[in-house]
C-alpha cells in the first residue's frame, strides 16, 4: 500500500462533499440533469462544465502522478495500461457517486493485480482476467435495466 | 535515380496515407452507420482487435486471406449485435456499454489469440499502381490493398444509400427523430441493433486489414487506439461517409509524417510529429465547432446531443 490510495480516498471524499454538499456542486448537478432549467435559473452553464472538466483532468493527472511516483518509479511507455478507459467504467458502475467509487475501484484494482498470480496458480491461459472483467462490466451495465423495476432497487429519494 | 532527397517526404506521406488509412476508413464507416441510427458504439476498438485476431486465425487455418476477412467481419458482427442487444434494454447507457465491449473484445482477442502470435498466416495480396514509374519509392507508395479500394467504393455507396434508398432513409429517421420513426411504425430497437451490427461487421473487416496486410501479423499491441480515433473521425467527418474517406486519408497521411521525416534525416521532434494527427484533429474540431448549436449534420437522437 502506498500513499496513492490515501490520495485517492481523500480526493473521493473531497469530491463527494463538493458535489453533494456545496452550492457549487448543486449547480453542477442541475446543469448535468437539466440544462434548460439551469439556463432559466441563470447558472453559468459553460463555465461550470469547463470547471468540471478541469477537475476531472486534475484527478486523472493525479492518477498518472501516483502511477509514476509510487508504482513504477520511472516514466516509460509501458505506463499506458488502459486505466483511463476502466476508470470511465468505474464511474458508471459507481453510479457517479464519488464515495461508491472507492470500493468499486479497489475491487477492480484487486482483480487486475491479482490476475497474474491467479492465472499462474490455476494454470489459466493469458488474459483470462481481462475476459472476466469485460464480461463483468457488460453484465453490470446490462443490469442497469433492473434499476427501479423491483422494490429493493427503488431509489430512496427523488433524484436531485 | 533512387535518391530523390526531400521529395521522399511527400511520397512517404502519400504511401502512408494509402497504407494506414484503411482500418480508419472501415471503422469510421461502420461507426457512421451506427451513429446515424442514433447510437454510439465506442466498442469498435475491441471489435477491431477481435476482427484482427479472428481474421488472422481463420486465414492461418484455411490458407485463404479472404476467408479471414469474412471471419473478421462475422466476429465484428457478433460483437456489434451484442452491443445492440444490450443497449436495447431500457435505461442502459450506450457509451458505457461501448467501453465495456471495448475491454471485453480486446480481452477476448488476447485470450483466444495467444496461439496465433507465432505462426505466419497468408496475407492479402496488393495491387500495384506504380508500374508506370521508374522510382522505387513511388512504386512502393502506390502498392494498394484491394480492401482500400473496397472501402472507397463502400464510402460512396453508403453516401448514396443514405441519401436515396428506403433503408437509408429509415436509418436516418430513426437517428434524427425517434418520435417520427415510431409514429411511422418502424421498430427503433430493431433498426438500431441492425445498424450497430453492420457497423461491427465493417470494423471487423478493418481489423482484418491490420493483421492480414499492414503491419501483417497478429500481436497484442496491434491496434493502439485506432478504433477510438476512428470514432472521433466520424465526428470530424460530420457523419458523412465520403468525408470519412477524406478524414481517414488525412489522418493516415499525418500519422506517417513522423516516420517520413525520420527517413530523410529529420529526427528532432520525432515523437512530436507522431502526435501530428491528433493535433490536426483537435485543431480542426476546435476551429469548426460552435457553442450556439449542435454540430451540423449530427443525428438528433445521439445521447450526447439529446
Amino acid at each position: 500500500v502506498h500513499w496513492g490510495l490515501a490520495f485517492g480516498v481523500l480526493f473521493c471524499i473531497a469530491m463527494y462533499v463538493l458535489v453533494r454538499h456545496t452550492t457549487w456542486g448543486f449547480a453542477l448537478r442541475i446543469v448535468g440533469g437539466n440544462p434548460r432549467a439551469a439556463q432559466l435559473a441563470g447558472l453559468p452553464h459553460s463555465r461550470l462544465v469547463v470547471a468540471a472538466c478541469f477537475l476531472g483532468g486534475a484527478a486523472a493527472g493525479l492518477a498518472g502522478m501516483v502511477e509514476v511516483a509510487a508504482v513504477h518509479g520511472t516514466a516509460n511507455a509501458s505506463l499506458i495500461a488502459g486505466y483511463g478507459y476502466t476508470g470511465i467504467l468505474v464511474a458508471f458502475i459507481a453510479r457517479q457517486n464519488p464515495i461508491a467509487i472507492i470500493p468499486v475501484a479497489i475491487l477492480l484494482g484487486g482483480i487486475a493485480s491479482s490476475g497474474g498470480m491467479l492465472q499462474r496458480r490455476l494454470d489459466l491461459p493469458d488474459a483470462t482476467v481481462q475476459v472476466l472483467q469485460g464480461m463483468a462490466f457488460l453484465m453490470i451495465l446490462a443490469g442497469e435495466t433492473m434499476f427501479g423495476r423491483f422494490k429493493i432497487f427503488q431509489p430512496r429519494q427523488a433524484a436531485a | 535515380m533512387s535518391d530523390i532527397g526531400l521529395w521522399g517526404v511527400p511520397l512517404a506521406v502519400l504511401g502512408g496515407a494509402l497504407r494506414v488509412s484503411t482500418p480508419f476508413l472501415f471503422v469510421s464507416l461502420g461507426e457512421t452507420i451506427t451513429e446515424r441510427s442514433g447510437r454510439i458504439n465506442l466498442g469498435l476498438e475491441g471489435i477491431l482487435v477481435m476482427g484482427a485476431m479472428s481474421g488472422y486465425a481463420v486465414s492461418y487455418w484455411t490458407g485463404s486471406p479472404w476467408a479471414g476477412v469474412l471471419a473478421a467481419g462475422i466476429a465484428g458482427l457478433l460483437l456489434g449485435l451484442l452491443h445492440g442487444l444490450i443497449c436495447n434494454l431500457p435505461r442502459v447507457n450506450d457509451i458505457a456499454v461501448g467501453i465495456g465491449i471495448m475491454l471485453f473484445g480486446t480481452g477476448l482477442a488476447f485470450f483466444l489469440g495467444k496461439p496465433f502470435i507465432q505462426p505466419k498466416a497468408p496475407s492479402l495480396p496488393s495491387i500495384s499502381f506504380g508500374d508506370w514509374s521508374s522510382l522505387p519509392q513511388l512504386q512502393s507508395a502506390l502498392q494498394v490493398n484491394p480492401l482500400f479500394l473496397i472501402g472507397i467504393a463502400l464510402a460512396f455507396f453508403l453516401a448514396w444509400a443514405f441519401r436515396s434508398t428506403r433503408w437509408g432513409l429509415v436509418v436516418r429517421m430513426v437517428g434524427d427523430n425517434s418520435d417520427a420513426a415510431r409514429a411511422m411504425g418502424y421498430k427503433l430497437n430493431v433498426v438500431r441493433t441492425l445498424a450497430t451490427a453492420a457497423g461491427g461487421f465493417l470494423s471487423g473487416i478493418g481489423g482484418s486489414f491490420l493483421s492480414l496486410y499492414y503491419p501483417g501479423s497478429w500481436s497484442e499491441g496491434l491496434s493502439s487506439g485506432q478504433g477510438l480515433m476512428a470514432v472521433a473521425l466520424v465526428i470530424f467527418a460530420r457523419w458523412n461517409p465520403v468525408n470519412c474517406f477524406f478524414a481517414a486519408l488525412l489522418f493516415g497521411g499525418a500519422g506517417s509524417l513522423g516516420p517520413a521525416l525520420q527517413s530523410v534525416g529529420v529526427t528532432t521532434g520525432y515523437y512530436l510529429f507522431n502526435a501530428a494527427p491528433y493535433l490536426l484533429t483537435l485543431g480542426i474540431m476546435i476551429a469548426t465547432c460552435s457553442t450556439r448549436h449542435a454540430l451540423a449534420g449530427a443525428p438528433g437522437e445521439l445521447s450526447i446531443n439529446r
